[in-house]
């Protein structure tokens, strides 16, 4: 019924195989260095312009601030909570309106939810849950910067354990700033059993592409996590956005993964992890594990918690 | 044409099967799920054409709602008290986004105490969304008003989403006569949506929904909003006219009730105006001018035409059926206001009663009219009066005690 | 966006807009031309403007005088190492201009960057930045305060009817397609890359990278930077393999 391609689409191999032709312009009250950005602008290009962005509260709702929009395809701003209802809406009406020939096929566009990590991982949670549930075929795309950057950069459910938040400062009786973990939304979404669920990183640019490529041939939920490294809310230079994802990765705090029909594969394998401290490092809002004086212990904690990620992967 | 016995839930369906709805986003909360039951049973038996999906809540069905609507199709959703409340923000979202679709609310009161039956402050919480309310009184008037709600809310100059609203049980669970017109009249009285102005399509791009910064382009839309609603005034009576050229019944943005000279009225809503309209009856039988205006379009609300019924009447009492706690009833404010720039106005009292589906019995109608009678001589009466019989208070105190709660009187 | 501090003797009445600065104090002269931003608004004839300049820039904004110039932006990268430090420079030279003697400011710079510096040597460096401005501005005339807001001269508003538009003009709604490059943001930018072709390998790292779309590759597969919209975040420069682009503190802003 819907805008997806049956055909199997060639993976590319090498980066000049990326569209040169841009779906999302300049001129954005975006922060620049964005990488969740970056991410984005990079999907879009696999995405095309016959493309609907349903957009949650957050960041990217700067996108498209009247009288201006980046995007060749269209835009639909609905609210913080269920953007996935609003994909379902979106939806729904298209193939409704193909069916009655209200509309033709050739007229017809990807619905594509956007929204940052604080929208999904928290208050979008329970919609989107309901929007794979009922299989509905679209693509969600999570720029994760862990935190509600756009508010200013308050602790999320996504904000790692040990960073420091607006909302969660570092003081003697909370050395750490974020005290828990990160939900596990790769495993949230991947129990429900869409065909496909990935993380991507602007850093891996033909990895991204090839999973946008190859989610473009399955119809249903198509489920992805960004890393998307944030000058403004991280603390470090824009120009570093893609050092940080990078070590995201060759450090293994962020795993470049996917999940087709509930089967994982690591798409990127570092030979060997570097240590997380050099992820951590230069980030200000890590800088309270390094400064005065080391924080070992939540040190050793991060460092074990990926340790234990890697372990279970190459069982 | 087939005469049917329905209920209002059922009328309400009916209602959207014959406007031929491509798209009903659901939920099921009470006394509202006989709509979405009986709709989900005609899209699964092909009687209507449409999509019918059950959302996580009321908040993800309004989103859908209206996202379906800005992608082009014709929309029809229900609800009903905490399930309006928890989509509260879409609401004034959709209205912003100027797309129709039809809401059908069945009125309950609102938690807490949680209960079940009929109050208005639910819909009336949702006065300032920006969608247009009307307000139903008998199963027929449901069918009817949803259709000419949609004709309203896809109507060119106007493009606003709009709220029917029909009291639970009094109305949701009461089975009376309804003529179900033929689908062929109906067709040409609401022709099929096409959307113009809001869309999304692959092939004409359009972003909805956009953020704005400053103040002069928020208001400018907000003005806009608003004065389209004032434009539905004039559009909801020609559209009345024509609905009546059809279909032989006529509706108005108020309903007067034996008004051409009457001196002691009643201004009501909702189910709960039959029961003011038999006062009136049995007033007339006594020899006492008695009349009632029934506010039925609440959103655009009519202040000139009430006014216009009002003034020069000896006293008017406004019958709330909804508490604002720490000011009284909501109509009145509004109906006061209405009248403030009226030569000769009337002596007004407020009522409150009804709450929760609590009864308004005819011993209570028959105090009203003493309080209007009160109130033309000049005499003070409570404001607004809260209506509450002694057997009432009575059984109350015995819950109390049952509650283990002291110091009852 | 806006926010405000706002400190009298008397009742404050004024409250969002100001109708009447006394001073204005414009930390970023791209703004000037700006109206979404139109930091001269309100302002008389005769009400100073404190403009940050970039001392090497090669256009000068005409703003009529009374306008106080200086590279602030320059005086707080040598004092402190940091951008955001042009807030103690812009505050010094306000302080100085409102006729505060230098001890008042030091004070206000001490108790509004205590909790956000982390270290006692970078509230120094605020200070002695404080300082410079100070001197620089020894010789400007202090801002000649009104005694009492004159407004005798506030005539009536030219209020227009709206009237009813149609529903395709009246919801926030874009029909245009991309058309937000119009909206220049080049000058957000500091610094910019600039290619110097020869080192350019053309391995579209830079290209494929930009997250503003900001950078094009031409028939030769060599990047353009569009300035118009290039946000300056360096992300090019930084990952160029071949370090084919220079950077240059923004000129022409």
């Amino acid at each position: 019924m819907s805008a997806y391609e049956s055909s199997e689409l060639e993976a590319i191999k090498n980066l000049k195989q990326i569209a040169r032709e841009e779906q999302i312009l300049p001129g954005t009250a975006i922060c620049g260095g964005c990488g969740g950005l970056e991410a984005l602008r990079l999907a879009a290009k696999v995405l095309g312009e016959k493309t609907v962005f349903v957009n949650a509260a957050g960041c990217f709702t700067l996108l498209a601030v009247f009288p201006y929009t980046p995007l060749k395809g269209s835009w639909l701003y609905t609210n913080m909570a269920s953007a996935s209802a609003g994909a379902q809406g979106v939806r729904d009406a298209l193939d409704v309106l193909i069916e009655k020939g209200k509309l033709t096929r050739d007229e017809d566009v990807n619905v594509v939810v956007v929204a940052g990590d604080g929208s999904t991982y928290d208050m979008g949670l329970s919609s989107t849950s309901a929007a794979i549930f009922r299989e509905l075929d679209f693509w969600y795309f999570c720029y994760d910067n862990e935190s509600y950057g756009n508010t200013g950069v308050q602790m999320s459910s996504a904000t790692p354990y040990g960073a420091r938040t607006s909302t969660s400062a570092v003081t003697p009786a909370s050395r750490e700033g974020t005290e828990h973990g990160k939900k596990n939304l790769f495993e949230i979404w991947r129990a429900h059993r869409p065909p496909y669920v990935a993380t991507v990183s602007a850093r891996y640019p033909v990895d991204l592409t090839n999973k946008f490529l190859k989610a473009k041939t399955l119809k249903g939920p198509k489920l992805f996590i960004a890393h998307a490294p944030c000058p403004t809310g991280w603390l470090y230079d824009p120009e570093q956005t893609l050092s940080y994802s990078r070590l995201a990765v060759d450090t293994g705090i962020f795993a470049l993964k996917e999940a087709v029909n509930g089967d994982v594969t690591h798409t990127v394998l570092p030979k060997r992890h570097r240590p997380v401290e050099e992820y951590l490092a230069g980030q200000g809002r890590y800088r309270h594990l390094f400064e005065p004086e080391r924080n070992e212990r939540a040190l050793a904690l991060i460092q074990e918690q990926v340790d234990r990620y890697w372990e279970a992967v190459s069982q | 044409m087939t005469r049917q016995l329905l209920t209002g839930n059922a009328a309400a369906a009916w209602g959207a099967r014959l406007a031929d709805v491509d798209y009903i986003p659901a939920f099921p909360i009470t006394p509202q799920t006989e709509i979405v039951e009986l709709l989900s049973r005609w899209v699964a038996e092909r009687d209507l054409g449409g999509r019918f999906v059950t959302f996580d809540s009321e908040h993800s069905m309004l989103t859908a709602a209206g996202a379906a609507a800005a992608t082009g199709a014709r929309v029809f959703t229900a609800t009903s008290s905490q399930g309006l409340l928890y989509g509260f923000e879409m609401l004034y979202t959709i209205a912003g986004w100027r797309v129709p679709l039809v809401l059908v609310n069945v009125s309950r009161g609102l938690s807490s105490p949680i209960t079940l039956e009929a109050d208005h402050n639910d819909v009336l919480a949702a006065r300032d969304s920006g969608f247009v309310q009307i307000h139903t009184e008998t199963c027929q008037e449901v069918l009817d008003s949803v259709l000419m709600a949609y004709r309203l809310a896809e109507s060119d100059d106007i493009k606003l989403p709009v709220i029917v609203n029909l009291d639970g049980f009094t109305l949701s669970f009461t089975r009376e006569p309804v003529d179900v017109p033929e689908p062929e009249r109906v067709r040409e009285f609401l022709p099929s949506y096409e959307p113009n102005h809001a869309f999304i399509r692959g092939d004409q791009p359009m972003a909805q929904g956009t953020a704005v910064l400053g103040g002069f382009a928020y208001s400018y839309f907000r003005y806009q909003l608003h004065l389209a609603q004032r434009h539905a005034l004039e559009v909801i009576e020609l559209q009345a006219k024509e609905f009546e050229g059809l279909f032989g019944r006529s509706y108005g943005l108020v309903e007067s009730f034996q008004m051409d000279d009457a001196e002691y009225v009643l201004v009501m809503s909702n189910a709960f105006a039959t029961k003011g309209k038999a006062a009136v009856q049995r007033l007339r039988d006594r020899g006492v001018k008695a009349g009632l205006v029934r506010l039925r379009v609440l959103r655009p609300f009519p202040s000139e035409a009430i006014a216009a019924s009002l003034a020069g009447r000896k006293a008017v009492a406004v019958v709330d059926q909804n508490l604002s706690p720490g000011i009284g009833g909501i109509t009145f404010q509004e109906v006061a206001s209405a009248l403030y720039g009226a030569n000769d106005r009337p002596a007004l009292v407020s009522v409150v009663g009804g709450l929760g589906g609590k009864n308004i019995s005819d011993p209570e109608l028959e105090s009203i009219f003493k309080d209007l009678e009160r109130a033309a001589s000049g005499d003070s009466v409570p404001s607004p009066r809260l209506l509450y019989t002694r057997a009432e208070k009575v059984s109350m105190d015995k819950l109390l005690s049952i509650a283990g709660k002291e110091g009852s009187s | 966006m806006a926010a405000f501090t706002r400190i009298a003797r008397e009742a404050i009445l004024e409250r969002g807009a100001m109708e009447h600065p006394a001073l204005v104090v414009v930390a970023d002269e791209t703004l000037v031309d700006e109206p979404a931003s139109a930091p001269l608004a309100g302002r008389r004839d005769d009400t100073p403007v404190l403009l940050n300049v970039n001392a090497q820039s090669a256009r000068q904004l005409s703003v009529p005088e009374p306008v106080f110039r200086a590279d602030f932006t320059a005086m707080a990268i040598a004092a402190t190492g940091r951008l955001s430090s042009l807030s103690t420079a812009l505050a010094a030279a306000a302080s100085r201009l409102s006729g505060l003697d230098e001890e008042h400011c030091r004070a206000g710079i001490d108790a509004e960057l205590a909790g956000e510096l982390a270290s006692r040597d970078e509230l120094e460096s605020n200070l002695a930045l404080a300082h410079d401005v100070y001197t620089l501005a020894s010789d400007w005339t202090a801002v000649a305060w009104p005694d009492d807001a004159d407004e005798s001269d506030v005539v009536e508003a030219d209020l227009v009817d709206l009237g009813l538009e149609p529903p395709c003009r009246a919801a926030p709604s874009i029909y245009a397609s991309a058309n937000s490059p119009a909206r220049h943001t080049g000058n957000w930018r500091q610094y910019r890359p600039v290619l110097e072709p020869d080192k350019c390998n053309r391995c579209w790292l830079c290209f494929v990278w930009c997250p503003e779309a900001a950078i094009t590759l031409d028939e030769n597969e060599f990047p353009t930077v569009d300035y118009d919209v290039c946000k300056g975040c360096l992300l090019c420069a930084h990952e160029c393999p071949t370090d084919a682009f220079r950077v240059e503190r923004e000129l022409g802003a």
